[in-house]
């Protein structure tokens, strides 16, 4: 199966925005890595823990345990933790990977694979860092993920590599209080 | 690479590099394959150089063959399909660019004609490909990691102690099997390295879409 998904090689659209992305200024979150993700209220699926089919919600979430699907928390940051295995597609304002993920990311603000992190799949989002030792094979464009940022990420247009047997939806909905 | 066994990085002066990365400034947007393992340097760089008006792909070709196993390299039609199925790059992709390193130093010539063949059938008249040829009798058992510190300065980092017979390709051999790419620079390094630049006819590439 080939990683690239079969899209817009042909985009020829120019852009002038020109930024070093080591230089661009991350939301701070995603760069707190996983530790920092369990101390604040973010939904964790945890070790234990195995889905199929899509996550949708409006809380930001860590990943250390399974899912197979799709993800779409356009406006909540997603971590894959170092016990998370992720094969689906993600769908979120930043991404961040300590684990494995083969699917792609698609991050309306940025996408980060840290150290740990090893990534088959294509990312798409307008910073996009990708931390030394970490293991990636696939594309990388960034400005469509600065044009996603403008009009809203269509997660409807990409099909979910692996199909959910029962089509079942896992939503994460902040609990009482835990609301910012 | 000095026959070195060490696995501390190394810096060079590349002769070629600044022209290639110049040549990705100019709209439309750029299209870039980097057969090497992936690089958050580069990455970064390309971004700077294209102001991120560019898509790149990252192969780590290298890898996906050593995890493919002896089988995906038993004869040049095997090979072919090899390249065809690890790398399956989208329909319509042309790439602008390709980074291979010193990946030649680990394929046979046959090997070479038959991923340079499914390369370009993904690039167009005046693609450029970067690689290194190790003149050296031995080299590390794996490709070196390398980096763009700078518009004309690479770092090369050994992800290996091991070390093995180079084969220590000539230009007439390498471009004997690169169909349709000729020399455009070719710089002998001080580190053991030819260094070259090749470049795709104008009259080349593409064949995919006429079933190539």
């Amino acid at each position: 199966m080939s990683v690239w998904k079969k899209t817009d090689a042909d985009e020829t659209q120019p852009q002038s925005q020109s930024h070093k992305q080591s230089q661009s200024a991350p939301p701070s979150q995603p760069r707190r890595g996983a530790e920092a993700q369990r101390s604040r209220n973010v939904a964790t699926i945890g070790p234990s823990i195995a889905i199929r089919g899509d996550v949708t919600g409006e809380e930001d979430l860590l990943i250390e345990g399974r899912i197979e699907g799709k993800v779409l928390l356009q406006k909540n940051h997603v971590t894959v933790g170092k016990n998370g295995r992720v094969k689906a597609d993600v769908f979120a304002r930043s991404v961040a990977v300590e684990g494995e993920v083969e699917g792609d990311l698609m991050g309306q603000e940025e996408v980060t694979v840290r150290p740990s992190g090893k990534v088959r799949g294509n990312i798409q989002a307008p910073s996009v860092t990708l931390d030394s030792g970490c293991r990636f094979q696939g594309s990388i464009d960034m400005e469509k993920g600065r044009q996603q940022q403008g009009k809203e990420a269509k997660p409807a247009e990409v099909k979910p590599k692996v199909q959910a047997p029962s089509q079942e939806q896992t939503t994460l909905k902040p609990a009482a209080g835990t609301s910012p | 690479m000095e026959e070195r066994n060490t696995t501390q990085p190394s810096d060079y002066s590349s002769f070629v590099l600044e022209g290639l990365l110049e040549g990705l400034r100019r709209p439309p947007k750029k299209v870039v394959l980097d057969l090497g393992p992936a690089s958050g340097e580069n990455v970064d760089q390309l971004a700077a150089y294209t102001g991120n008006n560019y898509k790149l792909f990252i192969a780590n070709f290298f890898e996906q063959l050593s995890e493919a196993g002896p089988s995906a390299r038993r004869n040049p039609p095997t090979f072919a399909s090899t390249c065809e199925r690890l790398l399956n790059f989208p329909a319509g992709t042309r790439f602008d660019l390709i980074f291979a390193w010193d990946l030649f130093n680990y394929l046979t010539l046959l090997e070479v004609e038959a991923l340079v063949g499914y390369l370009g059938r993904h690039s167009h008249g005046g693609t450029h490909l970067m690689a290194l040829v190790s003149i050296y009798k031995m080299m590390p058992d794996r490709p070196f990691q390398f980096m763009i510190r700078s518009p004309d300065t690479l770092r090369y980092e050994t992800l290996s102690r091991a070390l093995r017979d180079s084969p220590r390709y000539t230009e007439n051999q390498l471009v004997k099997r690169m169909s349709g790419f000729r020399v455009e620079k070719a710089m002998l390094l001080r580190n053991g390295m030819q260094e070259y630049s090749f470049v795709l006819d104008e009259s080349e590439g593409a064949a995919e879409s006429k079933g190539g």
